[in-house]
C-alpha cells in the first residue's frame, strides 16, 4: 500500500469518526445511519425483544412481538397531575407500550383519572411540578425487583433545587454537557451495533462467537434455546449483587428498605395527603429461572411483603400469582425484560382487588369499586 | 478515556487526521486541546490539578535555572517538589496514613480524643505518572542537566501528552520536550509500525489481560473459598494479566505517539525472560525503574557507599516503589520483598557461583539459563500474590492454601468454558513471540516478508481483537496507581 493510500485511509477514518462524534450529540445525525430508528421515550421501537440488542446473536431473535403503541402519558387521555384521582410512579413496566400500559388499563378499569410519571423519586417530582396538597388520593409506586435496592437503600427525599444560575453559568454547563456527555460508550456502541453498515456484520460475528466458543455478553449471561421461543435473562438479575436472584439479603437489609419505604409513605402523606400503595414486579429470572435450573430463590419478594405489611404499607402482592401461573401462561417475553399482557393482567387484577378492599373498608372515598361493574366482573 | 473504549477508537483517528491536516506550527495546540479533552472525559474537574502542576513547574523551572545562588535554587526546587508531592500525598496517601495512625491510636489507647479525618474523594487518574514526569523536569534543571522550556504551551503538552498521560511511560523531559519542537512529516513506515504496535497492545489488553481478569478476580476476591490448583492458576494468570494489561497499555501509548511522529521510551522488554530479579527490573516498567534509579537510588548513594548502606538504599528504593504503586500494605510488602530479593542476590552471589560449579551448571549454559529464568519467574510470581491480594490477610491465606490439594474441585472458573482454552492459547502465543523476539528482531523480520502476508497478519490481529476481545469496559490496572 502506498503512502498516499494510507493517508487517504487515515483521512476517511477521521471523517467517519468525526461524524460518529457529532452523531451521538445530535439525534438526527444519529438516526440517519441506524437500521432501527431511535425514538426518544420509545425504546420498544425494536423489531425483536430488547435483550437481543445486548448480544445480537441471531438465535435470540424472537418473532412476532407486537409493535409499540403511543404511550399513555403522551395521549390526550392522560390527566394533569393536579386533576388526577390516582397517581402512579414507576419504571419501564408501567411504561411498556407493546400493549396498553398498566396505568391506562387501570384508568379504564376504575373509570378514574390515573396519572403516570416515569419517575422513581415522587417527592422530587411532586415538588418540582408544584403539586398542591389537596384531597386524599392514592399513589401507586411500582419498582422492578432489581431496582428496589437502588431506590430504597437510603431514605428518599426531595432533591429538587430551583435553577437560579446565571445565563453564563448555564451556557458553560451546556457546553460542558455537549462535550462530556454521559453514556458516551453506550451511544457509540449503539451506533456500531445498529447502523446500516455494521449491524449485520456485528450480528454475524456475535453469532459465530456464540456458536463456536459459547461466548455471550455478561449483560445476558443466562439463556435457553430449548423451547419454542428463545429465552434470555438480563445480567443484573442473575449476578450476586443486592439486585439479583442469588444475593442473600440479611433481615437488616430488608428492614432498611422497608423503613425507607415507610419514610417515603409518611412524607407523601404528610406533605401531599397521598396514600402509598407499593408494587414490586418480580424479575423475569425470579419467575422463569426454572426453565434453566432449579436454583433456590433468595425469597426476597415474599420477605419484602411481610416486612411491608408489618409497617402497614398496602402492597400489591403478585409474586405468588406469577409463580402459580408461570407454566400456564407466558408472563414475560422470552427476549425482553418486560411482562406480557398476561403478566400485566395479573398485576392489574391484584391492584383492583386492593382498591376493592380499600373501598369496602371505606378507606378511600375517591373510588367506589363496590358499585363498579368492571370491578366485580 | 480508556484506550480500550469506543470513545478512544473514535477520538484517536479524529486527532490523527487533524494532526496531519494542519500546519506543523499549530500542532501543539491541537495536541494540547486533545490531551486536556482526553483527561477531562474521565473527570473534567480534576484537570485543575494538571493545570496547577503545569503552572508551578513551568515557573519553578525558569526560576531554578536563572538563580545563581544554590540556596535560592533549592528553595524553588522545594516549592515544586512540595506542591507536586503534596498533591500526590493528599490525594493518594492521606487516607491510608490517616487510617494507619487511627489504628495505632485505637490499639494503644493513646490520644483517644484525636482521629485523623477521612476524605472521600476520587483518586485522580494518572497522578503518580504525571507527578513523577514533572518532578524529573525540575530536578534535571536543578542538577543543570537541562535548560527550562520557555514555551508554556509546549511545556503544558509535555505534562499532559495524552498517549502517556494516565499510565506512562513516564517520560523524561530531555527525550520528549525537544520532540514538540520538531515538524514531523507523514511517515509511511512509522505510521504503519505504530498501527501494528497499537493492535498488538489491544490484543494483549482485551484478548489476554481482560480474559484472565475474570478468573483472577473470581479467585482473589473469594480467596478463602479456594485452595490448590485454582489458586496456583489464578496467580499464574495474574502474572500474565498484569503484564499484558500494562505492557498492552504501553504499546498502545507508544504506538499512538509513533503514528504522530513521537518516540516514547520502551517500557517493557520481555520481563518474564529475565534471568535474575535485577534483570527483571531492567525489563519491567523501565520508565519507572530508571526513574527510581536516577532520582532515589543514586541520590541516596547507590552502591558507592558502605555495604550496609547499599542494602539500605536498595530496600528504601523498593519500599518507596511499592508505595508508589498504591496506598496499601500489600504494595509496601511487595516492594520490600523485591528489595530483599535484590539484597539477597548481592549477598549470595559467591555462594550461588559455588553451587553452580558444584552441580555442573557452569558447564551447561543453556540449562543454567533456563533454570535462572524459571527461578526468577517463581520469585516474581510470589511477589505478585501480595500485589494482587485484597489485603495482607488474604495474601497470607493464599500462600497457606497454595499447596493444599485435597479435593481439587472445579478448575475452569470462566463463565464461558471456552475462555480457558483461549486464555491458554493466547498466553502460549505471547510466550512464543516473546522467546522469538528475545533472539531476533521480530519487527525487522516482519518487514522482510511479502506485503500480502504482512497485511494478513495485521487483519488477523484486528479480527482477533474484535472477535476474541473482552470489550465490556475493564479499567487498566495501572490506572489505580
Amino acid at each position: 500500500m502506498s503512502e498516499k493510500a494510507l493517508r487517504w485511509i487515515i483521512n476517511i477514518a477521521g471523517i467517519v469518526c468525526l461524524y460518529a462524534f457529532l452523531a451521538i450529540r445530535f439525534l438526527p445525525l444519529f438516526n440517519v445511519i441506524l437500521l432501527e430508528k431511535y425514538i426518544p421515550e420509545y425504546w420498544e421501537n425494536t423489531k425483536w425483544g430488547e435483550l437481543y440488542y445486548f448480544n445480537f446473536i441471531k438465535h435470540f431473535r424472537e418473532n412476532n412481538l407486537p409493535d409499540y403503541i403511543e404511550k399513555y402519558r403522551f395521549t390526550e387521555k392522560h390527566p394533569d397531575l393536579q386533576d388526577a384521582d390516582i397517581l402512579s410512579f414507576g419504571d419501564s413496566f408501567f411504561d411498556f407500550s407493546r400493549m396498553t400500559t398498566f396505568p391506562e388499563q387501570l384508568s379504564d378499569s376504575l373509570g378514574k383519572k390515573v396519572f403516570y410519571a416515569r419517575e422513581d423519586e415522587p417527592l422530587t417530582y411532586l415538588e418540582e411540578n408544584k403539586y398542591t396538597n389537596g384531597r386524599k388520593k392514592y399513589i401507586i409506586y411500582e419498582t422492578a425487583e432489581r431496582f428496589l435496592h437502588d431506590r430504597f437503600e437510603f431514605p428518599q427525599k426531595s432533591n429538587y433545587v430551583e435553577d437560579n444560575r446565571s445565563l453564563l453559568k448555564r451556557s458553560l454547563t451546556a457546553i460542558r454537557d455537549f462535550l462530556f456527555i454521559d453514556d458516551t460508550e453506550l451511544l457509540y456502541s449503539q451506533l456500531l451495533n445498529r447502523s446500516y453498515f455494521t449491524t449485520h456484520i456485528y450480528s454475524a460475528l456475535s453469532t459465530i462467537k456464540f456458536d463456536v466458543f459459547g461466548q455471550i455478553t455478561t449483560t445476558t449471561p443466562k439463556y435457553t434455546l430449548d423451547y419454542d421461543t428463545p429465552w434470555l435473562f438480563g445480567g443484573i438479575q442473575v449476578g450476586d449483587t443486592p439486585r439479583s436472584f442469588y444475593y442473600k439479603h440479611s433481615q437488616e437489609e430488608i428492614d432498611n428498605y422497608c423503613d425507607n419505604i415507610k419514610k417515603l409513605s409518611d412524607s407523601l402523606k404528610e406533605k401531599y395527603n397521598l396514600e402509598l400503595i407499593f408494587i414490586i414486579i418480580p424479575s423475569k429470572y425470579t419467575v422463569y429461572h426454572t426453565l434453566i435450573n432449579k436454583d433456590e430463590y433468595n425469597n426476597f419478594i415474599p420477605r419484602m411483603y411481610l416486612a411491608l405489611k408489618e409497617r402497614n404499607i398496602p402492597v400489591i402482592e403478585i409474586y405468588n400469582e406469577f409463580i402459580a401461573n408461570r407454566d400456564k401462561q407466558r408472563l414475560y417475553y422470552g427476549t425482553d425484560t418486560h411482562w406480557t399482557e398476561e403478566g400485566l393482567h395479573i398485576a392489574l387484577s391484584k391492584t383492583l382487588q386492593i382498591f376493592d378492599t380499600i373501598c369496602e373498608n371505606k378507606y378511600y372515598a375517591g373510588i367506589d369499586t363496590a358499585n363498579d361493574k368492571k370491578f366485580n366482573n | 478515556m480508556l484506550f480500550n473504549s469506543l470513545e478512544f477508537i473514535i477520538f484517536f483517528p479524529i486527532v490523527v487526521a487533524l494532526y496531519f491536516a494542519i500546519s506543523p506550527k499549530y500542532r501543539w495546540i491541537l495536541l494540547l486541546l486533545a490531551s486536556y479533552y482526553f483527561y477531562m472525559c474521565w473527570n473534567y474537574k480534576y484537570i485543575i490539578l494538571i493545570a496547577l502542576s503545569t503552572i508551578i513547574d513551568y515557573i519553578a523551572g525558569i526560576l531554578i535555572y536563572r538563580s545563581e545562588k544554590k540556596k535560592l535554587r533549592t528553595l524553588f526546587l522545594l516549592a515544586s517538589l512540595g506542591t507536586n508531592l503534596g498533591l500526590l500525598f493528599f490525594f493518594k496517601y492521606f487516607n491510608f496514613f490517616g487510617e494507619s495512625i487511627n489504628f495505632v491510636i485505637d490499639q494503644f489507647n493513646i490520644f483517644k480524643s484525636y482521629h485523623v479525618p477521612y476524605y472521600n474523594y476520587l483518586l485522580p487518574v494518572g497522578i503518580s505518572f504525571y507527578t513523577f514526569q514533572t518532578l524529573s523536569y525540575t530536578i534535571d534543571i536543578y542538577k543543570r542537566e537541562r535548560s527550562p522550556e520557555y514555551h508554556f504551551g509546549k511545556f503544558a503538552l509535555f505534562v499532559s501528552f495524552f498517549p502517556q498521560l494516565v499510565a506512562g511511560p513516564i517520560e523524561r523531559s530531555v527525550n520528549l520536550l525537544p520532540q514538540f519542537h520538531k515538524d514531523f512529516k507523514f511517515d509511511y513506515e512509522r505510521v504503519k509500525s505504530g498501527i501494528l504496535l497499537m493492535c498488538w497492545g489491544f490484543f494483549k489488553k482485551v484478548v489476554i489481560a481482560d480474559r484472565l481478569a475474570e478468573y483472577v478476580n473470581e479467585v482473589y476476591n473469594h480467596a478463602p473459598d479456594y485452595h490448590g490448583l485454582p489458586l496456583i492458576l489464578a496467580t499464574l494468570f495474574f502474572a500474565f494479566q498484569i503484564y499484558c494489561d500494562f505492557s498492552g497499555y504501553s504499546d498502545i501509548a507508544i504506538g499512538s505517539a509513533k503514528i504522530m511522529g513521537y518516540d516514547l521510551m520502551t517500557n517493557f522488554r520481555r520481563p518474564y525472560l529475565a534471568v535474575s530479579i535485577q534483570d527483571f527490573w531492567r525489563r519491567w516498567h523501565i520508565s519507572l525503574s530508571t526513574w527510581f534509579r536516577d532520582y532515589v537510588y543514586i541520590p541516596l548513594g547507590g552502591n558507592r557507599v558502605a555495604k550496609w548502606r547499599w542494602h539500605f538504599n536498595l530496600m528504601a528504593t523498593f519500599v518507596i516503589s511499592g508505595l508508589w504503586h498504591g496506598a496499601n500494605w500489600t504494595f509496601i510488602i511487595w516492594g520490600a520483598l523485591h528489595g530483599i530479593y535484590q539484597s539477597s542476590a548481592v549477598l549470595s552471589k559467591k555462594l550461588r557461583g559455588k553451587i553452580n560449579d558444584t552441580v555442573g551448571l557452569t558447564s551447561s549454559p543453556v540449562t543454567h539459563y533456563i533454570l535462572q529464568i524459571v527461578f526468577t519467574f517463581i520469585l516474581v510470581i510470589f511477589g505478585w500474590i501480595f500485589f494482587r491480594a485484597n489485603s495482607l490477610g488474604d495474601a497470607i491465606l493464599v500462600i497457606k492454601n497454595f499447596f493444599v490439594f485435597d479435593g481439587v474441585g472445579e478448575i475452569n472458573l470462566f463463565r464461558v468454558p471456552a475462555d480457558f482454552s483461549i486464555a491458554l492459547v493466547s498466553i502460549g502465543l505471547l510466550l512464543f513471540i516473546e522467546v522469538f523476539e528475545e533472539h531476533i528482531q521480530l519487527y525487522e523480520k516482519l518487514q522482510q516478508i511479502a506485503r500480502p502476508v504482512k497485511w494478513v497478519v495485521l487483519v488477523v490481529l484486528i479480527l482477533c481483537v474484535f472477535t476474541l476481545g473482552m470489550w465490556e469496559e475493564q479499567d487498566f490496572l495501572y490506572f489505580q496507581f
